[in-house]
Formats: structure tokens, sequence, C-alpha cells
């Protein structure tokens, strides 16, 4: 009876194609429920042949194939050699001739074995075929449903959270977040592994993270039993993910990757609404410096301009009506009041490079003009020393904010004119060098002490003893520093002397600096 | 006191600046009347008429700017624009908008005067050009389309001597880029400062001594160019 139940079982396992499912049973029970089988087919065949039926065989043929279909292929073998056994045992007539019943179980022997190896193959196919499929398919719901859990989420932490703990549930492995933040690279871990992240993880975390831009598309790179693996998205890397527990499999990583893919744009989402608020706050912040720098400004340079120009009147009075003490006393209040409103100009400067509000509006320009124009700015400091100019005429055109570069060059020219004893040349040359533009700015002064060279550049810095020296503010070194370098470009010491300082700019060459004349032989063509 | 030579109307909201105008340009002879605010101006100047109009960019109740123009909508009259040294970038912006000059704050007295005798003189001029244009050893004959440096004659192509033809007749006073590449290339072509470089970069080939240090052909960062005045020459060594 329990055959017949088995059987029903196996139908209705058929019926519901549950059967295509892998199955794990223990070794005997597959070949105790052939045997069962094998058992009831034998019955049917006895029955049959009873009531004068020849083809025996038809019920063990079933047997056979059911076998195969149930239980693969080394349980559907035997069943084969069973019933070959059977046939010929039980149901051959005994006056037979035996060659005749050898050769005749011989044929069925082989026909009944490849029935059963070809059947349980195809068998094993699908099954294998469907538990792919099935597995595909929750995979992809898992997608699915992770995707719009990250995509309701608002909150940032509760994301990163969310998603180190569904990579912790897929992978089976422990998880390490790494995250840019303002500039440092943060970790977070997931609950799988509780201890501390070992710091040399952390390092080359750090180091791998700072070369992003060299790593190749699918590095794998191994640390101390942790997987580092770059998520990233068209844009390029987002995040770090370590996974514990070495290197995963080829096939694992396959099956990862969406979910990698999904976390990293993910986080990218998050990256970028706080990349826009951050951008929101500092425009808030800079117009409020903005109109806070304007109020000031105006308020110092109002009275100063009205200082010098009423001094600058006088003095055009006093030269016809007045003594040469009076005269001497106007040129005072005159040339103390230009230096006021110079120091203001340059303390307010270096407010708003404080405040990070310089920005440069570049275009091309040609540096000859700079120079001329800064050259003309600071006349008279630089009155009273002979200026060299060594511009070749090729320079090639310069990618600048005119106003921030006229200043940065102002103010070295004037450091230079501060330094150097009048009467002494300050010599400005320009070069090509390397892809870049190079002037030198070179004073006939005394040189820069080794000592001051660190701080040259700092605000409020000054060289020589602070009685000793020339006045001034100690800001036009760091004024021009800022200017150069949100021009893109750098400015040094190039020799401390003696004889004489030398500073240089370094400035790059634009690509399309060079993409003229072919314009403007057009526009000469169609000249009128 | 001098004989008064011309009247000046001042636009600044700032009394102090306004006194210290008035005290230093009537010692020169000029009649000063004075405003404090946009609307006030538009509605004197037709009234008074004066000679030139000193305005502020930083007016409380209307942008210099805007005054600017609603003044060029019917009048010709010359415009000193004053500036500070942060509003760089809105010189341009006055000049397109029809100011004859600007000066920068803080600004010295003797300088002042030389530009509203200039922008005064130039718009006589304007209206009647002279032929010849000499500055320095530089004279541009324009009637005779004829220009020598030193007594040699200066060979131009046609588009450079357009370019030194427009410069001269508004000598002394800084063009913007855009209204030398309109007038010389047409409106299309007022944004191709690329042009304008390279030839002025000929034009000065051919005329200064030093092209990169010019003595004629000035160049005002991020405004324009100009011709300079016989009283702004200054050769250099």
């Amino acid at each position: 009876m329990s055959g017949a139940a088995g059987l029903r079982q196996s139908w209705t396992a058929i019926v519901s194609g549950a059967w295509l499912r892998p199955r794990e049973l223990a070794w005997p029970v597959p070949y105790i429920a052939s045997a069962g089988i094998i058992a009831l087919a034998t019955a049917a065949a006895f029955v049959a042949n009873q009531y004068g039926l020849k083809h025996v065989s038809a019920p063990l043929l079933a047997a056979v194939t059911l076998n195969a279909i149930l239980w693969g292929v080394t349980p559907s073998l035997l069943s084969a050699v069973l019933c070959v056994g059977i046939e010929v045992g039980l149901f051959y007539a005994p006056n037979y001739d035996a060659r005749v019943v050898a050769l005749d179980g011989l044929v069925d022997l082989v026909g009944f074995s490849v029935l059963a190896v070809v059947v349980s193959d195809l068998v094993a196919q699908l099954r294998r075929h469907a538990s792919d499929a099935e597995q595909r398919e929750t995979a992809t719901a898992n997608l699915h449903a992770f995707s719009r859990k990250l995509g309701g989420m608002a909150d940032a932490g509760g994301l990163y959270l969310a998603a180190i703990e569904h990579l912790e549930q897929q992978t089976g492995r422990g998880i390490l977040l790494f995250l840019p933040d303002r500039g440092e690279l943060v970790v977070l871990a997931g609950r799988m592994y509780d201890r501390m992240v070992p710091e040399s993880v952390q390092a080359r975390a750090r180091a791998l993270w700072d070369d992003r831009a060299n790593l190749a598309e699918d590095e794998e790179i191994e640390v101390e039993g942790w997987q580092l693996q770059v998520l990233r998205t068209w844009r390029g890397p987002t995040a770090l993910l370590g996974i514990a527990g070495g290197e995963l499999s080829e096939e694992s990583l396959e099956g990862l990757n969406p979910l990698f893919d999904l976390v990293a744009v993910a986080i990218e989402r998050t990256l970028l609404a706080r990349a826009i608020e951050d951008t929101r706050v500092k425009e808030a912040r800079d117009r409020l410096h903005e109109a806070l720098i304007n109020s000031v400004s105006h308020s110092l340079q109002t009275p100063l301009a009205v200082i010098i120009g009423s001094a600058t009147s006088l003095q055009s009075f006093a030269s016809l009506h007045a003594g040469k003490a009076e005269a001497e006393l106007v040129a005072t209040i005159r040339e103390e009041a230009e230096r006021l409103e110079r120091l203001v100009g340059k303390i307010l400067q270096m407010t708003r490079i404080r405040a990070g509000a310089i920005a440069p509006k570049l275009e091309l320009v040609e540096l000859p003009d700079i120079v001329n124009s800064a050259l003309r700015r600071v006349r008279r400091a630089v009155g009273g020393h002979s200026i060299a100019l060594e511009l070749p005429r090729d320079l090639p055109m310069l990618r600048l904010d005119l106003f921030l570069m006229e200043e940065a060059l102002a103010n070295l020219l004037e450091n230079a004119a501060k330094y150097a004893p009048r009467g002494t040349r300050i010599g400005v040359r320009a070069a090509v060098e390397g892809g870049r533009l190079l002037i030198d700015v070179a004073d006939q002064g005394p040189g820069i002490p080794v000592a001051a060279l660190a701080h040259l550049f700092e605000p409020f810095f000054r060289a020589g003893a602070p009685d000793s020296s020339p006045p001034g503010t100690g800001l036009g070194l760091a004024i021009c520093r800022a200017f150069v370098e949100a021009n893109g470009g750098t400015v040094g010491v190039k020799s401390v002397g003696p004889p004489g300082a030398v500073f240089r700019i370094s400035l790059p060459i634009p690509r399309d600096a060079l993409a003229e004349p072919g314009e403007i032989a057009l526009s000469e063509a169609s000249d009128g | 006191m001098a004989d008064i030579i011309g009247s000046i109307l001042v636009v600044d909201d700032e009394p102090q600046i306004r006194r210290f105008l008035r005290a230093g340009l009537s010692v020169h002879g000029y009649a000063l009347s004075e405003v404090a605010s946009g609307e006030e101006a538009l509605r004197v100047i037709p009234r008074d008429q004066p000679d030139l109009v000193v305005l502020d960019l930083g007016l409380p109740d209307m942008d210099g700017m805007e005054v600017l123009r609603r003044l060029r909508e019917w009048s010709q009259v010359p415009v000193i624009v004053l500036s500070v040294r942060s509003q760089e970038r809105e010189k341009v912006r006055a000049l397109e908008a029809g100011a004859d000059d600007y000066v920068s704050k803080p600004f010295g007295m003797a300088e002042f005067v030389a530009r509203i005798r200039s922008a005064l003189r130039r718009r006589l001029r304007e209206t009647a050009p002279e032929p010849v244009y000499t500055v320095g050893k530089l004279k541009i004959d324009l009637a005779r389309r004829m220009v020598t440096r030193d007594g040699q004659q200066v060979r131009l192509s046609p588009k450079e001597y357009q370019l030194l033809r427009l410069l001269a007749l508004h000598a002394g006073k800084v063009v913007t880029h855009r209204q030398l590449l309109t007038e010389i290339w047409g409106p299309a072509y007022g944004e191709h400062v690329q042009y304008l470089r390279v030839f002025v970069r000929k034009l000065r080939s051919r005329l200064e001594a030093d092209p990169n240090r010019p003595d004629y052909l000035v160049t005002e960062l991020g405004v324009g160019y100009r011709l300079v005045a016989p009283d702004q020459f200054h050769e250099s060594a």
C-alpha cells in the first residue's frame, strides 16, 4: 500500500511541477522508493500476463522512466537492471531458447539503460533551469523591494544603514561602508561585524579612495581578509565597500553587482543632495558677507575719498597762494590718506579672501595688458625705481581674471619697491617654460632672510624686525598668493638673493590660447 | 573767483562728496548744482541744461545705470560716472549705456578736472570734428586718411585705419570692446574680442616704439581701448 501512496505522492508532485525542485533526501530513500515502484510495475505486469498480454515490458519501462524522473541517474540505472532481471526471470517462458533469452535480455537492458540515462539527464537539466529561474526571480524581487525602500528614504544615515543591512543579508558577510564626507572618508559598519575596524584596512581604503581617479573598473583589492569593492556610478566612484571574510567567488560577485550599482546610485543621490544643500548655505552666507563687506567698504572709503579729494584740491590752491610749510602739510595729508586708503583696500580684500568670496571671472587676456595696468596702478609706489620689462612679443593668451591678476602683480611690484632702495631697477620678465607661463619680478634689494621664507606669504607676516622694516601691512604677498591661486597659478620665491629677491608667478597656458589665426584670416578676407 | 566757464550737475547721495566737489570745482571756474537722487537728477537736467553731469553709480533710490539710460533717451549731455574700485565691471556697462568717462574713487582733483575738460572738449569735437588729430609724434589726418609717426607715413590696412580713426574721434575716452567691434565689424561681432586684440596688436606694432608698453594706444583693463589725449600723453623712457 505504501507503494501506491508513494506513487500518488509522486504523481501529485509531477502534476504540480514540484518535481522540478532539487531534492535532498537521505540516500536510501530513492532506492527504496524505486524498488517500491518496480514492485508495483511487476505486479501490474503479472496481472496483465495472467490475462494473456504479451507486452509485459510496458509497465516495467514505465517504472524505469518514473524512477529516472524522480530519483536521478543511479537509482534509475539500477531500476533498469532490476527490471530486465524481473522480465527475464518471471515472464519469459522456461522453454525459450537460452540464447534467444540472453539476446532479448541484453537488448532490453541496453534500451532500459539508455532510457534511464537520457530521461534522468533531461530532468536534471530541467531542474537546474527551474532552480536558476527561481533564484533570479527571488533576487530581482529582492532588488526591487530594496530599491523601493532606498528610494523612499529621505534620511541619508538611515539609507546607509539600510544598505549595509541588506548587503549583509545578501552576502552573509560583515559589511563596511566607506563614505566621502567633506573631504574625509568616514566608515560605517554593519551589525555582523562588531569589532573595531583594523586601522590597516581603513588606511588602505583611504589610500584607495584618494587614488580613485586611477582605479581600474573592476579592480579587486584584498586587505587582511577584507575585500574592498569600489561602488561607482557613471559619474565615477561614490563610495567603498569592505566585505569581511575574504574574496567573493566570481558568481556571487556577479549576482551582487546589480545590488552594488543600486547602492552606489542611492549613495550618490544623498551626496548630491548634500552638495546642493551645502551650496545653498554657502551662497546665503556669501551674500551676507558680500553685503557686509560692501557696507563696511563704503563707510571706510567714502571719508577717505573725501579727504584725498579735498587735499588734492588744496594742493592746487596751495601751490598758488600758500607757503612751503602749508604745501608740505597738505601733501602729507594727501599721502597718508592715500596710504590709509590702500591699507583699507587690502584689509577688505583679505576679508573677502578669508570669507571665500573670491569668484574669478576667467577670460582670455594678454599678459602685457595686465602688466601695464598693474604698473599704472602702482606708479606712485614704484616711481622711484626704474622698471625693466622683458615681455616676448609672441606670448600666448592666458585665461585669467584680469583684475585679480592685476592686483596680484601690483602687490609684487609694490613689495619689490618697498624693500629695494630707490633708484634701483625692478625687472619684470615673462617666459614660456614647460607648458606654463612664468612671470619673474626681480628687485635689487637686500634679498629675503631664509628664516622668513616659510612665512612670507602668510597674512600679517613681515620680514625683518617690526620697527626697522619699511612700513607695510604684511598683506600684499598673502593677497598676491590668494589671487594667483584663484587663477589656477602658483607664486613663490625663485631666488632669495643677494643680490635681490626674485618672485615667480607660474600660470597655466590654456589649450585654446593659440586658436585664433584662422578666424582672423577669415575676417580680413571679408574685409570690405 | 574765476569766471564761470561751465555748469556741472553733481548727482551723489553723499553730502561730503558733494561738498568737496563743489569747493574743488568752483576754484576751476565751474558753477555747481547738486542733487542727491536719480529722480531729482532726471527732473532737474531738462530745466537747468547743465554742460556736464557727474553721476555716482551707487545711488539709493535708483541704479545710476538706470538714470544714465533714461537720460540718454533724450539728452546728449556729457556724463562722467563715479564708481569705486570694486565696481570695475560696472564701468563697461556705464560706458555702453552712454557715459563719456568714469572716475574711480578716490581720485585727485587735478585728474578729475582734466577728465571734465577732456569730456567737454570731446563733445565739441564730436559735433565739429577737427580734420587732424595730433598726440606726441603721432598725427592722424582724418580728411586725407593719412597717419604719420615722426613725420613718416604709416601704412595701415583698411580695418586698422578704421579702428584708429574711431579711437581718434573719441580720443582721451575709453571705447569699449563692444562699441569698437559693433562699429567696425557689425553688431553680430560684438563678443569677438579676439579680433580686436589681434588688430590692436598690429596697430601697436606700427605706431608704438615698444608695443608691449604702448604710449598711444592704451588698454583699459577689462573695459576697452583708449587713444590718449595730448594732455594724458606721457612718453615712456
